[in-house]
């Protein structure tokens, strides 16, 4: 077959020493700014930019896509550990990987966070090797409208999400959609909410506001019940280190669908690896059959949400290489770094520079590899990190979150805004309020408000373009679904409940 | 113990690295040789001499726009140029403070009047921010220090589209008035400019479509969501190299060296030209001494091979050095343009 013997091509191409080495220092980097809160892929690539212009641009490439997609990987490491997410993509991870990390199972978290990330990773780059043109074409079938309808259902699939009581899902809701109203209008350019602070033109980032949830208010909860010298957890003998192979195994369903999900949502242009691992953890929980253990330490609650951020991010190089488009923050840096190389991203790419196409996707598989088994080895040593007295480790947390959410835009203004969500993240764990439905809500709430007036632009001011078209109208019934199936599962079971007693 | 030893390690490792991670997210410095300087030749020395007094210490440059934008990539260029030839004894680094379609790293540098350590990348939508509501500070609270670059428009339809041309197009609008779809960045962006620019030449009204960024105009036109789209060259070389894109005008003077076929809008008779410029500027009041040899420096990059071949030509840009004051006396000459475009499309809130 003609595309193996080009992906054979590439991986001789990848696999010089050179190259090998070049991917080794881009995953480790990546890994390293992932696991960092706050500093995201895009930036880490932006700033590695400069110390590439003298390389071959194959060389580069491969150095700077390992960044990408090891901050992925990186990103579960704080999230497991000390509850705070490095990457917006990894606060589905924490939900079930930090309660793990507590029950002195933080080692079978990441196990399990490596593993369903390698699996979500190679699929996703199987899926890219074979299908990278006819999917990109697929993908630009996805217009305002379409992309609307799945805003919609992300925001349904909510439901699912909402822990023990809905109203308080819905609360954190709406709360979240409340904040993402703030910044310009984009059809009349007038400012709303913004109270003549220059800073909230462009709305609440939602990367300080996870830094304040999780990071900031988890270390106030701790502050509570912390006594000096106390850990969280002083189970981390070698014995805990690893699950056992069965229940590892086990989860293939749960990687068979976040892969899919993952990458479904990654090929398209502007969704992104956030989107992704809500959707997986939201369908991953609609699909168990013991949807009350979620949120309390399920190993399907990470293997998920990490199987599908690692497929989104081989889906987003999907349209980026086939088309010359970016699907995200970080392949729009990409994007530029092409141009700097010579290169002119574009659908011509792989028939004018096959070598380095192709020499870039082999890189992905010689990278998530070298990934996963790095994390693995390094488990034992992550975990040590819960060893350290909690009233070391919590100012070290805070310092961490706030040094981070500062370099998102170099802007002080950010750092209140952790600091004020530290706070009501607070009070949200004490009311019991999920703080992750804020967060999809202030992910999902500004794109969904832009594609709507977007659509009715082009239509004119008409609603009907989200039910005429055939994409749009079966994510629609989706987003339906999404909403009214839990709610039928829900009646069933208690009716079985019943008959049962 | 040797627990409490690997334990020490891994929190100052974590530290270390989180600690140069941010340092280089502040700005970025690829490791150049330092010592180097006292050996440049003789003239040099001379030269350094005379211009002893500034810069004595580093630099910042100011990005207003995030990592991988248009701005982001000129901020890098420059300090790349400048550190590949020595061209400053202290370090240039970069900061990007995006936010408010550039009003909020505007901003952080105006309110520094006098500082000669705080420069600022500054383009034409930088300039009409204010125009529009958005910042407080004009193009008038900076010192100009010099303009480098002008980029270009294009209208380009899909391959698939029935327009061939841009009198084709202009007839559609006239039988449609706003149904004829354009796609563009943000409202009251440069592309939203152009297009209105051309809708009072042309008599016409479109419908202007605002999205974020040219990579998602890009999606849309190649997906066929939109009739056609404003583009700067460089965003949609590759699409028009493979044929998925149709160039129908460019606004600018004479036509451009890489796309020898396609018409301006002048010839096509239609008076509209439109240029975004690229430069640098510093903040009111800043010591003369610093801005001219900044300038000098600017000058310097401007005639740089590695600049003219991996920066002016790989994004398709025309080189257009023009220093301090007469970068500032452009900006006066095009500034009452800009406001009639603005008041045409209805975004203009100025005073």
């Amino acid at each position: 077959m003609e595309t193996l013997q080009l992906l054979l091509q590439g991986l001789s191409t990848a696999l010089t020493p050179i190259n090998v080495l070049m991917a080794t220092i881009g995953v480790i980097l990546g890994a390293i700014i992932g696991a960092l809160p706050g500093i995201g892929s895009a930036t880490g690539v932006a700033v590695l930019l400069p110390i590439t212009y003298g390389m071959n641009p194959i060389t580069a490439v491969i150095l700077l896509a390992g960044v990408y997609y090891g901050a992925m990987y990186g990103g579960s490491i704080s999230a497991i550990l000390i509850n705070a997410p490095g990457d917006p993509a990894a606060v589905m991870t924490s939900l079930d990987g930090h309660p793990l990390a507590q029950q002195g199972r933080a080692g079978h978290a990441f196990t399990v966070a490596s593993g369903s990330s390698f699996i979500g990773g190679t699929f996703g780059i199987i899926m890219l090797t074979f299908l990278a043109p006819s999917l990109a074409r697929w993908a630009l079938n996805f217009g305002p409208p379409e992309y609307f309808a799945l805003m919609v259902m992300g925001l349904t699939t909510l439901t699912g999400l909402a822990g023990d009581s809905p109203i308080k899902g819905l609360i954190s809701t709406f709360f979240g959609l409340m904040l993402a109203m703030v910044g310009l209008d984009i059809v009349s350019g007038v400012g709303r909410y913004t109270y003549g602070v220059l800073e909230l033109l462009d709305g609440i980032d939602f990367l300080p506001v996870v830094m304040g949830l999780f990071g900031v208010a988890e270390v106030l909860a701790g502050m509570e019940s912390m006594a000096y010298g106390e850990m969280i957890t002083s189970k981390v003998g070698l014995r805990n280190m690893f699950p056992k192979a069965r229940e590892f195994f086990s989860l293939w369903k749960a990687w068979i669908r976040g892969a899919i999900i993952g990458f479904a949502i990654g090929v398209l242009p502007g969704a992104g690896a956030t989107m992704a691992s809500f959707m997986a953890y939201a369908t991953e929980k609609n699909f168990s059959r013991t949807p009350q253990r979620f949120g309390k330490g399920h190993l399907p609650g990470v293997a998920a949400p990490e199987a599908a951020n690692n497929a989104a991010s081989a889906g987003a190089m999907v349209p980026l290489l086939a088309l010359g488009i970016p699907g995200s923050a970080t392949t729009a840096v990409l994007l530029g770094a092409f141009m700097m190389y010579g290169l002119r991203p574009g659908p011509l790419l792989f028939a004018q520079r096959p070598d380095f196409a192709w020499a870039a996707i082999a890189s992905m598989y010689v990278g998530n590899i070298l990934l996963a088994i790095m994390i693995i080895v390094f488990i034992p040593l992550f975990v040590r990190v819960l060893l350290t007295p909690k009233n070391i480790l919590m100012p070290l947390i805070i310092v961490i979150t706030l040094v981070g959410t500062f370099s998102i835009r170099n802007n002080l203004i950010d750092v209140w805004i952790a600091l004020i969500f530290g706070v009501i993240g607070y009070l949200f764990k004490k009311l019991k309020i999920p703080a992750a439905p804020l967060v999809l809500a202030l992910v999902l709430g500004p794109l969904a408000e832009k594609t709507m007036r977007l659509s009715l632009m082009l239509s004119q001011g008409s609603f009907s373009i989200f039910f005429t078209r055939p994409i749009a109208l079966v994510l629609m019934i989706a987003a339906f679904a999404a909403l009214v199936i839990p709610i039928i599962i829900q009646l069933r079971a208690s009716r079985s409940v019943k008959n049962g007693s | 113990m040797k627990r409490s030893r690997l334990l020490v390690l891994v929190i100052s490792l974590v530290l270390v690295l989180s600690m140069l991670l941010v340092a280089s997210g502040c700005g970025t410095q690829a490791e150049e040789p330092k010592e180097e300087e006292p050996q440049a030749s003789e003239p040099a020395k001379e030269e350094e001499k005379e211009t002893a007094a500034w810069p004595q210490k580093p630099i910042e440059m100011t990005v207003p726009y995030s990592p991988g934008g248009g701005s982001d990539r000129l901020g890098r260029f420059i300090v790349k140029v400048i550190e590949q030839n020595n061209l400053l004894p202290e370090p240039i680094q970069v900061v990007n403070k995006p936010g408010g379609s550039g009003s909020v790293g505007s901003t952080y540098v105006a309110q520094n009047p006098g500082d000669a350590y705080k420069i600022l990348t500054f383009i034409t939508g930088q300039m009409t921010a204010p125009m529009t509501g958005m910042g407080t500070y004009s193009w008038r609270d900076f010192t100009p220090i010099a303009r480098l670059a002008l980029d270009e428009f294009l209208l380009l339809v899909h391959k698939d589209s029935p327009y061939q041309s841009l009198e084709e197009v202009l007839e559609a609008a006239k039988q449609k008035p706003g149904e004829f779809t354009v796609g563009g960045t943000a409202l009251g962006a440069e592309d939203n400019m152009v297009v209105g620019m051309l809708e009072n030449a042309a008599g016409v009204d479109f419908n202007y479509i605002p999205f974020d960024s040219g990579g998602e105009v890009n999606t849309n036109l190649m997906g066929k969501q939109i009739d056609s789209g404003i583009f700067n060259p460089n965003e949609a070389i590759g699409a028009i190299e493979s044929g998925d894109f149709r160039p129908l005008v460019v606004f600018r003077e004479e036509r451009l060296k890489d796309l020898p076929d396609v018409p301006t809008a002048k010839e096509l008779g239609y008076d509209v030209t439109f240029q975004m410029f690229r430069g640098v500027v510093g903040p009111k009041d800043m010591p003369e001494e610093a801005v001219k040899t900044m300038q000098e420096v600017l000058k310097k990059v401007s005639e740089d091979a590695d600049w003219q071949e991996n920066y002016i030509k790989r994004n398709m840009l025309t080189s257009a050095y023009l220093p301090g004051e007469e970068f500032g006396a452009y900006m006066a000459k095009i500034e009452p343009g800009l406001i009639d475009v603005l008041k045409a499309i209805g975004v203009y809130k100025g005073k």
